[in-house]
């Protein structure tokens, strides 16, 4: 019987980790806006990531399933905006997409704030996109997100996150409207608002 | 097992860990072909590419957690010198779990404490299961493989991400991509299968593997056993043979006495003249009988000896010894001046004749020679014995004066009775051998001055 003591031992370790990291917050209900009710963007536009996760390219697909005009420019800098008439920042702190570029996590969140402030400066709309919810709703994105927020013009994101009360109070605070859906496929309809 | 060279396991394990925690630096390709794979299948959105991405995602982190756990699992062996200890175990599961923080630390990967502690529960519960021999890492390395997979897969399961599964930077990207495809609908029964059917392979190849050990147990148990049974019928056969033996030796004393009685009567009835060829006829048949008689009573009672010369005894021994068809070159050298020794001369030249039988048989028919070396030392006497046959295993010294050990399929008496006929002389043997050179046997006996036993003696033989 003793040498079954680590097998027991690991499993009840497994089980601690299963309920500290349950998510449990799926099940609260939130109000938000389906959509916007007048859009705010032109196109053309730049869908660019903060925090370079690799499935920022989903944004890009959603824009060329609407037949919108949009480049998708993940390492976009401030200098790059000339070109276009609005900003889609998608965001997702990813260790191994960032790992790939030359720059750290503190350079991705310096360029995320040039980024937004050019945009603040040459009075385009800024729009944040979270794809990841509870998935990447860590630390670092939440860096990003609060770099992003005050010059945000509209916020979609998926009701599956972690502290949903916090985010949505964050956004209150800030004045910027937001979204949240069920799934990544109903993402098409307030993306859509914002510029039809 | 047998003796290992824990030093040797301990530096091999260090050193798949060291090379498990670095791997990712290592790849870089690998890491930039999955992330490029993922991207690729969103624009072209082609969920087949996104599963093929999947099954490097596997592989990649298959390796990096296989060097890691297998690393972790042979330091742990290492320290506890014991794989089937509680220690093993706790030593294993400490090191593995501090090996992933470390690498999640390093990597930022966030891969969940939850998916490798079951991992490592898996691993430990199939261990417990798995023979504790020779091919025990080969086995423990195929069952840590299949179960990695098996979790890898496990990761890639949306439906698990609720309970805190798959939550590592590139499992998270594969889920999302395949929600915006299929809305998990593929990654939910595809990774369910893998997850289940490697798991289930690893359970079925880890109980098979211990029914295999099972019946390969039980089968030499009774191997064992037989063997046993045998010798021990061996060993009953040749006891109720000496059993007769002494039986048919002791009912000869009965006509012995009668022929004595007789021959006594006979001379008494002649009363032949003294020097006479009859009275010298009746000494001559006394003396004969009074020797059969000694000889019956040295067969018959251990306790019984004689004074005899050395010379007499090993003329005695070779007399009886069949030399003549082997190519064994005897020599005898003995010390000038020897005194007399008291034995049981039946017992101890049969003692004798055993060792130098058993050198004889050593050679196998080839050529060979027997010196027997004969000389006093403070107050005793050495007989020994060399021969230059293939000598002794070392790891037989011990066991060669048990009753019933034999490498030759024989009774395995022979020596244990030389042991035991040694000892009743208050006597000691030793054993000197080099396989493959010589073996020489060392009998040392005490010397009695004369007339010391002869109340013994003569109390048994009156």
């Amino acid at each position: 019987m003793k040498k079954y003591i680590p097998v027991i031992l690991c499993f009840f370790l497994s089980l601690t980790f299963l309920f500290t990291s349950m998510d449990f917050s799926t099940n609260k209900h939130v109000n938000t806006y389906p959509n916007l009710p007048a859009p705010i963007g032109v196109e053309k536009i730049l869908i660019t990531s903060a925090g370079q996760a690799p499935e920022g390219t989903i944004l890009l697909s959603i824009a060329e399933n609407l037949n919108l005009d949009a480049d998708y420019r993940p390492r976009a800098l401030a200098t790059d905006l000339y070109d276009y008439q609005s900003v889609v920042i998608v965001l997702g702190y990813s260790a191994n997409g960032l790992s790939h570029t030359p720059r750290s996590l503190n350079d991705e969140i310096v360029r995320t704030g040039k980024l937004v402030k050019e945009a603040e400066l040459k009075k385009l709309p800024v729009v944040l996109v979270n794809l990841s919810g509870s998935s990447r709703a860590n630390k670092n994105t939440w860096k990003l997100f609060k770099k992003a927020v005050p010059y945000a013009d509209y916020y979609i994101g998926l009701k599956n996150t972690k502290h949903v009360t916090k985010l949505l109070n964050t956004l209150k605070a800030h004045h910027v409207p937001s979204t949240l859906v069920n799934q990544l496929a109903d993402m098409q309809v307030p993306f859509n608002s914002v510029f039809r | 097992m047998k003796e290992k060279n824990y030093s040797l396991i301990g530096f091999v394990g260090i050193l798949l860990l060291a090379y498990g925690e670095f791997f990712p630096t290592f790849i870089n390709e690998w890491s930039i072909f999955i992330l490029e794979g993922i991207k690729e299948s969103i624009v072209l959105q082609d969920s087949g590419q996104l599963m093929i991405i999947s099954f490097a995602y596997i592989a990649k982190y298959t390796i990096i957690f296989f060097l890691i756990i297998f690393g972790s699992m042979m330091v742990a062996h290492a320290l506890s010198k014991n794989l089937e200890s509680i220690t093993f175990s706790l030593l294993f599961i400490a090191f593995s779990m501090i090996a992933f923080l470390l690498f999640n630390q390093f990597y930022n990967e966030n891969f969940s404490s939850l998916g490798f502690i079951l991992t490592i529960g898996i691993v430990i519960s199939l261990q417990l299961f798995i023979p504790k021999q020779k091919l025990y890492y080969m086995i423990s390395s195929i069952i840590i493989f299949l179960i990695l997979v098996s979790i890898q897969w496990a990761q890639l399961i949306p439906a698990l991400s609720h309970f805190g599964f798959g939550t590592s930077d590139i499992a998270v990207s594969i889920k999302i991509a395949d929600n915006y495809f299929t809305s998990n609908r593929l990654f939910n029964t595809l990774a369910t299968i893998f997850f289940a059917s490697f798991l289930t392979i690893a359970s079925i190849l880890t109980f098979l593997i211990h029914l295999v050990n099972k019946q390969l147990f039980t089968v030499r148990k009774y191997q064992h056993q037989e063997e046993e049974l045998k010798e021990t019928r061996i060993a009953l056969v040749e006891s109720k043979v000496y059993q007769e033996i002494n039986a048919l030796v002791h009912d000869l004393k009965t006509p012995l006495v009668t022929v004595e009685g007789l021959l006594s009567l006979i001379n008494m009835k002649l009363q032949p003249e003294n020097n006479s060829i009859l009275h010298n006829y009746f000494k001559r048949m006394d003396h004969s009988l009074d020797k059969m008689n000694d000889m019956i009573s040295e067969i018959l009672y251990e306790n019984i000896k004689q004074y005899i010369s050395i010379k007499d005894l090993l003329n005695y021994v070779t007399s009886h010894l069949g030399l003549d068809e082997q190519k064994a070159d005897l020599e005898i050298v003995m010390e000038e001046n020897l005194p007399p020794i008291y034995i049981n001369k039946i017992r101890f030249s049969r003692a004798i004749s055993n060792i130098l039988e058993n050198a004889i048989t050593s050679f196998a028919g080839k050529a060979g020679y027997i010196r027997v070396h004969v000389k006093r030392i403070d107050r005793g006497i050495l007989f020994r014995i060399q021969d230059n046959g293939p000598g002794i295993k070392t790891s037989h010294l011990e066991s060669i004066w048990q009753d019933g050990f034999s490498t030759k399929n024989s009774s395995g008496l022979g020596l244990s009775f030389v042991k035991r006929v040694v000892e009743n002389h208050d006597g000691s043997i030793t054993v000197n051998s080099v396989p493959g050179s010589h073996t020489q046997m060392n009998i040392l006996l005490p010397i009695h001055k004369e007339g010391e036993n002869k109340v013994e003696y003569n109390r048994f033989n009156s």
